[in-house]
């Protein structure tokens, strides 16, 4: 079996990240969580740099490590690279160099190293820094490096972990472009780390979401921003996310008030999700079809482009997005009483993850 | 209080909360910087300048500077060869072991040279608890020989080249091994072309140190290699010595240590301070 087969338990200090993941070649797996979930320590077990206490590991047919056995392959004999997210370029070499280097250690010939590196550097657009060194690079100049770099070995696995994180907003977007164009050329599968749910979005076919060390959620970036599975998923994707129980199409929900939904999902333990472009604000009480309303206190207000998104602590709170002109026309302020309304076709209700009802994945990772 | 006079107040108090050095400290500095000039400007105003080159050609002179420069060349080399993988080997192990390690092979920055020179006889020596088994298994004999004058300034030398390369390679880190690993080069590969070159400058300037050390070693040397002219008489045993016999060939000699000592710092420049420095 080619690309990358992975099933362990890793350990580092007191932590332990426990993951299944696969990727096949040409496919990207996004890794998604909050700082401290695993996804570094998750990738640096892959990339051998640390022991994987149980389960194993395969890439591209071949085991890198078999707790069972003890195997471990060296870092430096694995079909693998990896990009760190402060791209660690030697501070000594030329970019040519730099990306010269893996080359050079798979013995390729200093000239034949030279003049594939020189193809990779233009490949990513950077053919004519290929003299500077990297103390003479921009953010995104450096990462192209990196990734030319990573991408010269031609590895059967390539791990990205945070590649975007060290960039500046303008640089992210042209860089997840030159990812994008270079992550899928069919023989390297890839494992993206990140915290960005647009990296995924753009990025990957799938992805897995790990908090505390665990896989808390799996699927399609679009199954996920759908229907997360955790607050911080949720957050995430900017939705508000609320727990409740399910009986016909009322959620009666833990922290009080109930949302009426369309789809009647099973009876039961359910999440629901709620869209902030779905959420309507007035200020009386609205007249309408909308099946949802409660009364509420705008909490907390921040511009998203050409929209305002606003916090609003009513039972249940939930996030609203409304036009910047109608911020002014209903003179919305903190503090401010509100009605919110939102129709039950627009909520997404669906079993909560580990609760007995129908959960058709594997929340835990571990099946 | 008018206005010129607040303005005034103002000032004094500005200046004399930030920028100004107060009196108590000024003085004491002064008094530090003679100290440590002094000597050096009575060294130059009183060196024999006209008769210079001929106390220069003197047999003894080149003899003693001759050796000085091989042995000295010598035990950099030594240092290199050992105490850079020392280096590693400290920079790049946890254990606690290792951390007592490291107090114990830097002792010699701090034990008086002497002493050192007793404890190499005590080891080296004849007798000693490994010159006895090399004398009687080879015939070799180490104190009061070139090689002995090698082994005292390596003793003594050597830990300032071990600290500088330590000091850099924990700076550096194993970020940039762990890239090179992961890009498929060999911990040798790396070493060679990774981690070397990117302390490259703390190599130098700890082999440049080390250098310097060995040049002036003089206890540890004295006392474990005695000062046999052409043999163990190095720079300065041959200035100690000639100060009773000789006081003008022993002002030159110290001028041309001098010199040599400024042309290492310059060499040097801002490196010494700049050890700890991180590459990008």
């Amino acid at each position: 079996m080619s690309g990358l087969q992975a099933d362990v338990v890793v350990r580092q200090g007191g932590f332990t990240c426990r993951a299944e993941l696969s990727a096949a070649p040409g496919e990207v797996v996004a890794v998604l969580g909050p700082n401290g979930s695993g996804k570094t320590t998750l990738l640096r077990a892959l990339a051998g740099l640390l022991p994987v206490v149980e389960g194993r590991v395969a890439v591209d047919g071949t085991l890198t490590d078999d707790a069972v056995t003890g195997l471990r392959m060296p870092v430096h004999l694995r079909p693998v690279s990896l990009v760190f997210p402060d791209h660690r370029l030697f501070p000594h070499l030329r970019a040519l160099d730099n990306v010269a280097f893996g080359l050079r250690a798979h013995g390729v010939p200093r000239q034949a190293a030279r003049a594939q590196a020189a193809e990779w550097l233009s490949l990513l657009g950077v053919g004519s820094l290929s003299g500077r060194r990297p103390g003479e690079l921009s953010g995104g100049q450096a990462q192209r490096v990196a990734l030319a770099r990573a991408l010269a070995v031609r590895p059967r696995l390539l791990l990205l972990d945070e590649p975007l994180a060290a960039l500046d907003a303008a640089t992210t977007v042209e860089a997840r472009g030159v990812l994008a164009e270079h992550l899928s050329d069919g023989t390297t599968a890839s494992v993206l780390v990140t915290h960005d749910p647009l990296d995924a979005m753009v990025l990957a076919a799938s992805m897995l979401v790990l908090e505390g060390g665990r896989v808390v959620q799996r699927g399609t970036p679009a199954e996920v921003a759908r229907r997360p599975a955790t607050a911080y998923v949720a957050r995430l994707m900017g939705l508000t996310l609320h727990a409740g129980v399910a009986r016909g199409g009322e959620v009666a929900l833990d922290d009080g008030g109930h949302l009426v939904v369309a789809d009647h999902p099973p009876a039961g333990r359910v999440l629901v999700a709620v869209r902030p472009s779905t959420v309507t604000v007035h200020v009386g009480r609205p007249e309408g079809s909308a099946r949802n309303v409660w009364q509420a206190t705008v909490t907390g207000m921040e511009l998203l482009g050409d929209r305002v998104r606003l916090a609003t602590s009513g039972t249940p709170p939930v996030l609203a997005d409304v036009t910047p002109a109608a911020v002014s026309d209903l003179a919305l302020a903190p503090g401010r009483e509100v009605w919110v309304s939102v129709k039950a076709t627009e909520l997404e209700a669906y079993p909560e993850p580990g609760s007995p009802s129908s959960w058709a994945g594997d929340p835990a990772g571990v099946g | 209080m008018s206005p010129a006079g607040r303005r005034r107040a103002a000032g004094r108090w500005s200046r004399t909360s930030t920028t100004a050095t107060p009196a108590l400290l000024l003085a004491p500095a002064l008094l530090a910087v003679g100290l440590l000039l002094l000597p050096l400007v009575a060294l130059l105003v009183k060196a024999p300048w006209s008769a210079m080159p001929r106390l220069l050609r003197e047999p003894v002179v080149g003899q003693a500077l001759r050796l000085s420069l091989l042995t000295a060349t010598v035990s950099t080399a030594i240092s290199l060869l050992l105490g850079v993988p020392l280096a590693w080997v400290l920079a790049r192990t946890t254990s606690r072991a290792v951390g007592l390690l490291r107090s114990l092979v830097v002792l010699p920055l701090v034990l008086p040279p002497v002493v050192g020179g007793v404890a190499l006889l005590l080891a080296f020596g004849r007798r000693g608890l490994l010159g006895a088994p090399l004398h009687s298994a080879t015939g070799l004999t180490l104190p009061f020989s070139t090689a002995g004058v090698v082994l005292a300034e390596t003793f003594v030398a050597m830990p300032f080249l071990v600290v500088t390369v330590e000091g850099a390679l924990r700076s550096v880190g194993t970020a940039l091994d762990e890239a090179a690993a992961t890009l498929g080069a060999s911990r040798l590969r790396t070493l060679r072309r990774v981690t070397l070159p990117v302390v490259a400058p703390s190599l130098l300037a700890g082999a440049a140190l080390c250098w310097a050390r060995a040049l002036g070693e003089f206890g540890a040397t004295v006392t474990f290699a005695g000062s046999f002219p052409g043999r163990t008489q190095t720079v300065p045993l041959a200035v100690a010595i000639a100060l009773e016999s000789d006081p003008e060939a022993a002002v030159a000699l110290s001028v041309v240590l001098l010199v040599v000592s400024v042309a290492v710092l310059l060499a040097l420049r801002g490196r010494w301070v700049s050890l700890g420095r991180v590459p990008r």
